[in-house]
């Protein structure tokens, strides 16, 4: 399923959410679709999904299926595009409600519609897998380390790699169950773990990038991250943080990226997804836009530091920068 | 740090914060560093004009989390 066809099914899957919470209580429909157009680009779901930033849970089940030669079953994948958006949705209330960034009202209000979304999630392969499959197995396994991952990664007061790579990048091992269940439903078990291993290393580069250009909101929120530690032991003697992001950490981070992304694109040759392979390629090139501009754009703001550094502060009552920040 | 230089970190917090500063630097730079307490002399006043303000822009957008999903 294309972006193009997959915006109507998503946006359809919130029109449905909507109308069944509507007809239990249409003031928590309300209050919940508010949350949803809140946390969605322009206030549409579908735009949230597709976003460049956002992990890609609904494409990966469509990179699987063009890999295998297969007619896709489009009932399977329907089931599959709402049980995946009610189950970030469950994600994204509880990991809003744990992070506690900014006002949250109405977050914690709604935060027992939680467990509507997780039944509705859980409901969507049970249509298609018995209690006594495989799948459930997995589906336990990647729940439990994604469920984990988040609860002990909000709890570190530093992230060394190894525990970068143990707990912050497996927060996005939940988006390995409908790719296992993709394997399975078209009887590929055997591919499994390699789509999971592709799986987990797109969630540690996309944890890096979230990483690096999220630093200043996780520092104001005193998160602990993998790129602030490492800021932290890199940056020299008096040196501050945004003046080692200036001259090393900048370029540091984004090398990880693309050594990690090189592993990827090497990954996905040999899953034999094109699909999956342009989207990778599209992704390294965001990245590289994004190096560019923190790096160019901080050199601009070193350059205004520098001429501000000359200036004559007009009077001590009036504090130099005090007005900027 | 009333008188005191405002430091390289001071001014990225500031591109994150405020990006509005910026497009008041670009505008009006007499006025926006007169309005943050420094004398606007025609030398700064000059160099503030050579600015990439595009290139100071992009940080935040890059950095902005309401545009990040996953965020």
């Amino acid at each position: 399923m294309s972006r193009c066809t997959l915006a109507p099914e998503i946006d359809a899957v919130v029109d449905r959410m909507g109308a069944d919470l509507g007809a239990s209580s249409p003031f928590l429909a309300n209050q919940v679709l508010r949350w949803i157009r809140r946390i969605s680009p322009g206030g549409r779901p579908s735009a949230h999904f597709l976003d460049v930033r956002m992990f890609p849970i609904l494409r990966l089940p469509e990179f699987v299926v063009e890999s295998l030669s297969v007619t896709p079953d489009t009932g399977f994948h329907r089931a599959l595009i709402s049980s995946t958006v009610y189950g970030y949705y469950y994600i994204r209330l509880i990991d809003d409600v744990v992070d506690g960034d900014r006002d949250l009202v109405l977050e914690r209000r709604i935060l027992p519609i939680a467990g509507y979304f997780l039944s509705e999630f859980q409901l969507g392969y049970q249509k298609y897998f018995p209690a006594e499959h495989e799948f459930w197995q997995v589906f336990r396994r990647l729940w439990m380390v994604s469920a984990a991952s988040s609860a002990e990664d909000a709890m570190q007061r530093s992230v060394g790699f190894t525990e970068f790579e143990r707990v912050s990048s497996r927060k996005f091992s939940a988006a390995g169950i409908p790719v296992a269940a993709t394997c399975l439903h078209y009887g590929r078990a055997n591919l499994v773990p390699a789509w999971l291993d592709l799986v987990d290393g797109l969630g540690r580069w996309s944890q890096m990038v979230d990483d690096i250009l999220d630093w200043h909101r996780d520092r104001g929120v005193d998160a602990a991250t993998y790129f602030l530690t490492e800021g932290e032991r890199q940056r020299r003697g008096e040196e501050s943080l945004e003046e080692w992001i200036l001259r090393e950490g900048c370029d540091w981070g984004f090398a990880l990226l693309n050594e990690w992304m090189e592993r990827l694109q090497q990954s996905a040759v040999q899953l034999g997804s094109p699909g999956l392979m342009e989207y990778l390629a599209a992704r390294k090139a965001w990245a590289a836009e994004q190096h560019a501009a923190l790096r160019n754009g901080l050199a601009e703001l070193a350059r205004l530091a520098g001429i501000l550094g000359q200036a004559t502060p007009a009077s001590a009552s009036c504090g130099a920068g005090t007005t900027i920040t | 740090m009333a008188g005191t230089p405002i430091t390289f970190g001071e001014l990225v917090n500031a591109c994150l914060n405020n990006p509005g500063f910026f497009h008041e630097l670009q505008d009006n730079p007499a006025q926006a560093i007169t309005q943050a307490g420094y004398e606007a002399t025609p030398m700064v006043i000059e160099s503030l004009k050579n600015l990439d303000y595009n290139a100071i822009r992009k940080v935040f957008r890059a950095c902005d989390p309401t545009s990040a999903p996953m965020c």
